[in-house]
């Protein structure tokens, strides 16, 4: 009840509303940025991209009840966006800046935290992070990001093999 | 798996700085949300600073007796100091003086011309390409008459906008923060060399708070102004 009437609030424009509404979610969301961006600066980065998208496009929001989903559809939308845009940029030594990364940010994150990040593709961290994270269905993630039901299927499935996959491996060398 | 995953995502730690970013990421949005309001905020200032934005080309106009040449004296003068102006702006601030002239009586017009000229010749004096002043820089004494002429001359500038005076609406002390904020908006604009207003993210973090600051004064004020 509480959130409907901050997005209604938000809705027609109130900003104070709509921070208060925001800040329940961007733990959510930074994490959720994290995954795909690797870095604690381009996750901050886009957590005030969403809040300022999400703020410009809530008189938009159909059904309030919808609204975290809304927010998680923008974050994976900016993420990948950044993403892209990162590609086009060549590092000036990629090598390096791996290293400085992987000593530097990464130190408290877990080996599976690290598999999750590093071994999968967007599309799969997508679907993994909106199926256990968000706890959303098959379906639901399927209209989320506008791929077929089927498709959203096998991503998962292929998903969940690698990290299978790569938990043999790290118990092997354990 | 569910579970495990959650658990595995709580240990990415979450910066001190997160609130804040929200908070410029909405801030941003909610400055550039066009609605009524804020069109009627643009208007305004790009009124309050217009006496900056003045060029005109001599020979197409030359002949004209325009009103604007008495605050300037010559086209020239102005153009050696406001480059990006263009001839709209020229002669949108013609027809404002011109309306002056008609709305206000001739008393009043001449008090209201003889403002101008403080404001204006200190925008030749100081102002950047642009016409802004970067306030921070003037002396003390000059900052004080612009700020006394300024606070006279914002009754003008409501009433031929069409709008309740804000001297009036607002007490003494909400008035002299309304000018403080007018003065601090196109001091950042100065300081960025922008002529709209400018991306909240191109702001160096310094300026930042106090440019939002000043932007929702306005915005008060002109809230205040309509709803009257």
């Amino acid at each position: 009840m509480k959130l409907e009437r901050l997005v209604k609030k938000a809705q027609k424009g109130d900003d104070k509303a709509y921070l208060k509404l925001f800040q329940q979610y961007e733990t959510d969301i930074y994490r959720m940025a994290y995954v795909y961006v690797k870095n604690k600066d381009d996750a901050l980065d886009l957590v005030q991209e969403v809040a300022y998208q999400s703020f410009k496009k809530i008189s938009t929001l159909k059904k309030t009840e919808y609204f975290k989903t809304w927010l998680m559809k923008i974050t994976i939308n900016c993420a990948l966006n950044l993403i892209n845009k990162n590609k086009k940029v060549i590092p000036l030594n990629p090598d390096f800046e791996v290293l400085i990364g992987s000593e530097d940010e990464d130190i408290a994150l877990t080996v599976s935290l690290h598999n999750l990040i590093d071994t999968l593709k967007e599309d799969e961290k997508s679907v993994i992070l909106l199926k256990y994270y968000d706890d959303r269905t098959l379906r639901e993630i399927s209209e989320i990001l506008d791929i077929p039901l089927g498709t959203a299927k096998s991503v998962l499935y292929r998903a969940l093999g690698k990290l299978r996959q790569n938990l043999k491996e790290v118990r092997n060398y354990g | 798996m569910d579970n495990r995953l959650k658990q595995e995502l709580s240990k990415i730690e979450i910066p001190v700085e997160i609130h804040n970013r929200s908070k410029l990421g909405i801030n941003k949005a909610k400055s550039e949300m066009g609605g009524k309001l804020n069109r009627f905020v643009k208007k305004r200032l790009a009124i309050a600073v217009i006496s900056a934005c003045l060029m005109i080309p001599t020979g197409a106009f030359a002949y004209q007796a325009l009103l604007a040449d008495d605050l300037y004296g010559s086209f020239d003068n102005l153009k050696k100091h406001a480059m990006s102006v263009t001839m709209e702006s020229y002669l949108l601030f013609n027809a404002k003086l011109d309306q002056a002239k008609g709305d206000l009586g001739k008393e009043e017009f001449k008090q209201f011309k003889n403002l101008l000229k403080v404001f204006s010749s200190a925008k030749i004096e100081y102002g950047d390409k642009n016409g802004n002043i970067d306030y921070s820089h003037l002396p003390a004494e000059k900052l004080e008459e612009i700020k006394v002429a300024l606070s006279e001359i914002q009754p003008f500038f409501d009433k031929l906008n069409g709008l309740p005076s804000s001297k009036e609406i607002l007490t003494a002390e909400e008035y002299e923060q309304y000018i403080q904020a007018l003065l601090d908006y196109e001091t950042i604009r100065a300081q960025l060399g922008v002529t709209d207003a400018p991306d909240v993210t191109s702001i160096p973090a310094e300026s930042q708070e106090k440019f939002i600051k000043a932007q929702e004064y306005l915005n008060y004020v002109n809230e205040k102004q309509i709803g009257n």
